[in-house]
């Protein structure tokens, strides 16, 4: 239902309403009425119900911008019955009303930014989504500042498994409180900044409760397509200037890899491949890699088809599974 | 986010994507960007190179803006699919890469290169609509540019155009000198638009031709100097059908034409949409795809460096060089030339009936009544930088010249209807079909050129290349070799009775060339001496 507050709102800016409605459906041709109004009465009424008791202008500004979001999200199939994004249904009706002291701020900003940064999550097959939006909840009792509750949002989506923002997310999270760090990182303390911030730089697997193994399987990914994985031919890995990739057939994809999740992302085809077979560190026999005189063996798999290895990080690759193993090596540990 | 951004959303990705762009690293601001009309967005644009932001303005009207593009601009980077339609059995091409459509392209380079165009054709088909967003791609809002649109009508005076002297000055002023003027405010725009200018009286186009071509207003001893600008100006007939007939000298002005093609009736819907949601493009351009005067400068300067090597040089010479040629017009071989016919008076085919055993068909210079100016030459070129720049080249390319030849050239070179050419099978179309006749004379110029193999066989080229390098450290030996050189390259190029534009123009080098190793050689004689 919408609130007699809210409906006053919109017949106050009955004329503008109409138009951005119009304009709405103009570029968005399949823009599905019925899922804007479901958003509205239902998705977005326990935010709009709490924000009623802010001063009216600002409520006013908050319902506008909220329509004019919605018919985005209507637009889009972001919203509604047939929407694949039912986790956006869930974040306005349970933990947006919570962000409601930081959304007030600048609310066109905090909703497209949430919006974007929840469907980024909930399309990373292993990206935890709705932990990222638990915390992000969570934190609203930490920051009183909306661009100090997004920082710590992006620092937080590497947390939540995208290791392809592990650089830049390092970056911001020398920005945060010492408060705001602890709860991100999930850790009761903390060395300094720069140990921290040198101990994540020498080893992808060092985190500040958990100090890397060595030659420790942490993670599978890829798979067969069709069998819900994405190679459609035999994967390949190899490095390249301490990074990984995967050949599958003609795609080529950056792996990012590390203590608290993995991207496998399209690239370019990388042509500097080259691999001195001579002076490789490694040693494969059936299923058994030898590295720097340590064994290791994978039950589940009877052939190793292609090792790469960084100064921190071993993946393999396997006919039996088309997965990528990626194991963890003390190089560089700080 | 404002309401008018949700209209007017531009794509983030690049409009012409390259596969040599460097790519970026992966930035955790990413990910709060995406499909959703933001805050961020404005400043992710600001930091757009002017190239993509001028593609982004081009998509945004070609998407938002009319309802009806033709692709009429094509560039293929594979072999196209083509089908042979109709009785005349016309090609028509599906494009393998990215097309454009000229009554949207060339109005925006118009814009970027701050040159002059016309719109031709019939009433309602958006020429002044489409005049009108490019005012508002400069910052103009819709009443300003509205306002500063100059209507052509047959009262039109010379104070209506440019200013009114102050009625107070008028009365107490001692000298010409003290008269105020109240100039028109369109004067001092970046976009100047002038509707239906074959409607002004002569003596009015007179006083526009001073502010289009000399870029100052004059009235009363008082002067208004005007900023560099784009113009646009609309008229329902290119042929002299208006009230007034155009001056020449202010055609000469127009750098390009384009025409406004017919409305495709299968887009009525979207027509219909827009009449029912009452939307008007030019009041929803987003605020991404204006260009501050800043910009407009940096981009001019940005088309001005884009490079134009030197085997396409070559090939705009030797088109060029086919049309001034006129063998019997002159006694004087510098006076063989088009202009002197004209000038004495005579019938271009009064001349054309001396030529005897030419080749008339193969000759594209038959198929003209004129050559080409200086001011037609050098907007060819900036043109074709402009449409380099607008596709993110550095360099020019043979198929930039080809593409926007026709246009540059649409009212500068004038057909002669009864040359063979148009006689031939086929080549009926062309009598009506400017910019496809416009662009067939090109690839026949171009084709002569390979027969005659010029990529790699050019004296007159190789000559030249050496002069450029400098006279300083040549004996008078050496002179004197290269003296000789060019008066036996002369004499072989001659060898073959019949005279062309391309030769006429080599051998008129070859003398310039000749002329200053004979004045240098004096020079060393009596520095010798």
């Amino acid at each position: 239902m919408i609130s007699v507050a809210v409906a006053r709102v919109l017949k106050q800016h009955r004329e503008a309403c109409n138009r951005w409605y119009f304009e709405a459906r103009h570029r968005f041709p399949h823009l599905d009425q019925q899922a804007f109004s479901t958003f509205l009465q239902q998705d977005a009424a326990p935010l709009l119900a709490r924000a009623e008791a802010l001063p009216p202008a600002e409520f006013e500004a908050l319902v506008l911008a909220i329509y004019r979001h919605g018919l985005q999200l209507a637009g889009l199939r972001w919203c509604g019955h047939d929407s694949c994004f039912g986790l956006l249904q869930q974040a306005w009706q349970r933990f947006l009303p919570q962000a409601l002291p930081l959304i007030r701020q600048t609310p066109d900003k905090a909703l497209v930014a949430l919006a974007h940064g929840l469907k980024q999550l909930a399309d990373h097959p292993d990206a935890d989504a709705l932990l990222w939006l638990r915390q992000m909840t969570a934190l609203t009792t930490l920051v009183t500042d909306l661009d100090d509750w997004l920082r710590a949002g992006q620092v937080l989506a590497w947390r939540c498994g995208m290791a392809h923002f592990r650089g830049s997310a390092l970056v911001q999270s020398a920005l945060l409180d010492d408060a705001v760090l602890l709860f991100v990182l999930d850790v009761n303390e903390l060395p300094t900044r720069d140990r921290l911030q040198r101990a994540f730089a020498a080893n992808r697997w060092w985190t500040p409760d958990q100090p890397p193994a060595d030659l420790v399987e942490q993670r599978r990914v890829g798979g067969l397509a069709g069998m819900g994985g994405i190679f459609t031919a035999l994967p390949q890995v190899f490095a390249v200037n301490d990074s990984l990739y995967v050949q599958s057939g003609e795609r080529c994809f950056e792996l990012h890899v590390d203590a608290y999740g993995a991207s496998l992302l399209p690239a370019r085809a990388v042509t500097e491949r080259r691999v001195d077979r001579a002076s490789v560190p490694w040693s494969t026999a059936r299923n058994q890699l030898t590295l720097d005189g340590r064994r290791c063996s994978f039950p589940d798999i009877h052939s190793i088809s292609s090792v790469a290895c960084t100064h921190d990080t071993v993946a393999l690759t396997s006919a039996d599974t088309f997965q990528v193993i990626v194991l963890s090596r003390c190089g560089g540990e700080a | 986010m404002s309401g008018q951004d949700l209209f007017g959303r531009l794509s983030q990705s690049p409009v012409n994507p390259r596969k040599s762009a460097p790519r970026r690293g992966f930035d955790v601001a990413d990910l709060y960007r995406g499909p959703l009309g933001e805050v961020e967005a404005a400043a992710h644009t600001d930091a757009l190179a002017l190239d993509e932001k001028l593609r982004q303005a081009y998509f945004w009207i070609v998407n938002h803006a009319v309802i009806s593009p033709h692709y009429d601009i094509e560039y293929n980077d594979e072999p196209p699919t083509e089908f042979r339609v109709g009785d005349a059995r016309t090609p028509l091409v599906l494009p393998t890469a990215q097309s454009y459509s000229s009554f949207i392209l060339l109005p925006l380079l118009t814009f970027a290169a701050r040159r002059k165009c016309l719109f031709i054709g019939g009433p309602g088909r958006g020429k002044t609509a489409s005049a009108i967003l490019m005012g508002i791609l400069a910052g103009y809002s819709v009443k300003e540019v509205r306002r500063a649109m100059q209507h052509g009508h047959p009262q039109m005076t010379v104070a209506d155009l440019l200013g009114n002297p102050l009625p107070a000055d008028l009365v107490t002023a001692q000298s010409v000198d003290d008269i105020r003027i109240a100039w028109r405010q369109w004067l001092g725009m970046r976009v100047k638009i002038v509707d239906e200018y074959n409607r002004i009286p002569t003596r009015t186009q007179s006083a526009l031709l001073t502010v289009m071509g000399d870029n100052y207003a004059e009235m009363l001893n008082q002067i208004f100097e005007c900023p560099d600008a784009a113009w646009y100006l609309t008229a329902n007939d290119d042929q002299g059908g208006g009230t007034y007939q155009v001056i020449e000298a202010l055609k000469d002005r127009i750098d390009v034409v384009v025409q406004a093609l017919a409305f495709n009736p299968r887009f009525l819907t979207d027509l219909m949409t827009r009449i029912e949601e009452n939307i008007r493009p030019e009041d929803m351009v987003p605020a991404q795809i204006v260009f501050s005067e800043a910009e407009l400068d940096s981009m001019d300067e940005a088309i001005r460096v884009v490079e134009l090597p030197d085997p396409v040089r070559r090939r705009i010479e030797f088109f060029v060089s086919q049309f001034e040629f006129s063998e019997f017009a002159a006694a004087q071989f510098e006076y063989k030339t088009k202009d002197t016919v004209r000038l004495a008076g005579i019938e271009s085919h009064q001349v054309a009936l001396l030529d005897n055993g030419r080749d008339r068909l193969r000759d594209l210079g038959c198929q003209t009544h004129n050559g080409l100016s200086v001011r037609a030459l050098m907007a060819l070129l900036v043109y074709a930088k402009a449409l380099a720049f607008f596709r993110g080249q550095t360099v020019v390319e043979l198929e930039d010249v080809r593409q926007v030849l026709p246009f540059v050239l649409h009212a500068r070179l004038t057909p002669d209807l009864d040359a063979p050419f148009f006689e031939q099978p086929g080549h009926g179309v062309y009598r009506s079909d400017r910019i496809g006749w416009l662009r067939r004379l090109f690839d026949l110029a171009c084709a002569e050129y390979d027969r005659l193999d010029l990529d790699r066989d050019d004296p007159v080229e190789v000559l030249s290349a050496e002069f450029e390098r400098g006279l300083e450290g040549l004996t008078v030996q050496q002179v004197q070799a290269r003296l000789r050189r060019i008066e036996t390259t002369i004499s072989e190029r001659m060898a073959g009775n019949k005279l062309y534009g391309h030769l006429y123009d080599d051998v008129l080098k070859l003398k310039y060339l000749h002329q200053r190793y004979t004045n240098f050689l004096h020079w060393l004689r009596v520095q010798g001496g």
